[in-house]
């Protein structure tokens, strides 16, 4: 299951062989494997073996309740190839998690936390921020960097129809989450990243005028040129944010074949847009220095490609 | 014979090369001419043939400039992880 709905049809472990031997014959240097929830599926060891039988830089993104002392023993086993495990975090205390996760989820996620300090792992966690939980960022921080390695905060992202739009950041909301993301990312030098402290640097060079003007250039989206995911039954898609939008089947197929599909060139086509074909981002003053934006809010709308709400320049700095 | 570690990744990109070591996430990038030597020892080319390859590309090039150069270029591929013989 993921945040989206079920994911059926997922591929056995010969399969997956297959196509991790057609990720190595492309060079691809880094696989993270996510979910769902990867330790539901009941071959994780194996498929992770088989991973880490090839050469990728590996990384594991869980919500830890599932780790025992077998599940920590794996990661240990399969570090250094496994260079990070990531834990979700929506929290610092059950009642602000479980809002999220769902009664237990907390207490699940220490529980894992703690049998993988036992085998010597030491995870990184993520947050996705919301209006429920932006007021405890500080608390999540000092917890994150207590049991971990480091902390990413990510806005919510509504990039399907089943999630609640009442997750949402609201405008001065974001602005308020970018500034503590950013406050808390100095306090702790290298240690707090992810998207709301990225934005609060690109405003903050685009304020101190360090960004080249340029024209003609589309959403900062790297799906299907740098990045893609492969969905349990064996499609590419070209991000996590987008798993019903499907390129193409790489089980049985080249990797070079689906990136070359008319399905991949036509996402590429539409993030590549100049961002001046839409008559929003034409008219902002904002245009030349603006990064562009994930592409995944704006998607379903009809036509061009719209401003990120999540990234607008002109959104975030006013004017 | 040269070849890269069973940990190391080589992999052309449009401006040369990169040199990437899965289990330290070390990476190295390596312009035109350094990426072709690696494309040479990616496909089982010896010190021998990479030199070989070399004068017929660099007729100008005295051979041992080109040998104390390519041994330069082995040499920090190996001190840094990414090249054994054998």
């Amino acid at each position: 299951m993921s945040s989206h709905g079920p994911l059926p049809g997922e591929l056995g472990l010969p399969a997956w062989a297959g196509i991790f031997d057609e990720l190595a014959r492309n060079r691809i240097l880094y696989v993270t494997v996510s979910g769902g929830e990867p330790f539901c599926r009941p071959d994780l060891p194996d498929f992770m073996h088989l991973l880490a039988s090839r050469p990728f830089q590996l990384r594991i993104n869980t919500n830890a309740t599932l780790v025992g002392r077998r599940e920590a023993e794996l990661l240990a086993s399969l570090k250094p190839r496994l260079s990070d495990v990531m834990v979700g975090i929506e929290g610092p205390t059950a009642e602000v998690h479980d809002s999220v996760r769902g009664a237990g989820s907390f207490d699940a996620m220490m529980a894992g936390v703690s049998r993988m300090a036992e085998s010597g792992i030491r995870p990184s966690f993520y947050c996705t921020v919301t209006p429920s939980n932006m007021g405890f960022l500080g608390a999540i921080a000092d917890l994150a960097l207590e049991l971990g390695t480091a902390l990413s905060l990510n806005p919510f992202v509504r990039s399907g129809p089943r999630l609640s739009a009442e997750m949402e950041l609201q405008a001065r909301q974001l602005g308020e989450a970018i500034e503590t993301a950013r406050t808390l990312a100095a306090e702790s030098p290298g240690r707090i990243g992810g998207a709301l402290v990225q934005t609060w640097a690109i405003l903050e060079d685009i304020r101190s005028g360090r960004v080249e003007p340029r024209t003609g250039h589309g959403h900062s989206c790297a799906g299907c040129a740098k990045r893609m995911i492969v969905l349990p039954d064996g499609w590419i898609s070209p991000c996590d944010h987008f798993p019903e939008l499907r390129i193409g089947l790489l089980a049985g197929s080249t990797l070079r074949d689906v990136l070359t599909s008319p399905a991949a060139r036509e996402f590429r086509e539409r993030v590549e847009k100049p961002l001046e074909s839409n008559p929003e981002c034409a008219a902002c003053g904002y245009l030349a220095v603006c990064p562009g934006g994930c592409p995944v809010v704006p998607w379903d709308r009809e036509g061009p490609l719209g401003p990120d709400p999540l990234g607008c320049v002109r959104g975030l700095l006013g004017g | 014979m040269l070849r890269f570690p069973k940990n190391v990744v080589f992999r052309e990109e449009p401006d040369g090369g990169l040199l990437f070591n899965v289990d330290t996430g070390d990476m190295r990038f390596v312009e035109a001419l350094a990426c072709s030597i690696c494309r040479m020892i990616d496909g089982g080319c010896s010190r021998a043939g990479i030199l070989s390859e070399l004068a017929k590309r660099y007729p100008g090039q005295p051979a041992a400039t080109l040998e104390s150069d390519l041994d330069e270029f082995l040499g920090q591929l190996r001190e840094s992880r990414m090249l054994v013989s054998g």
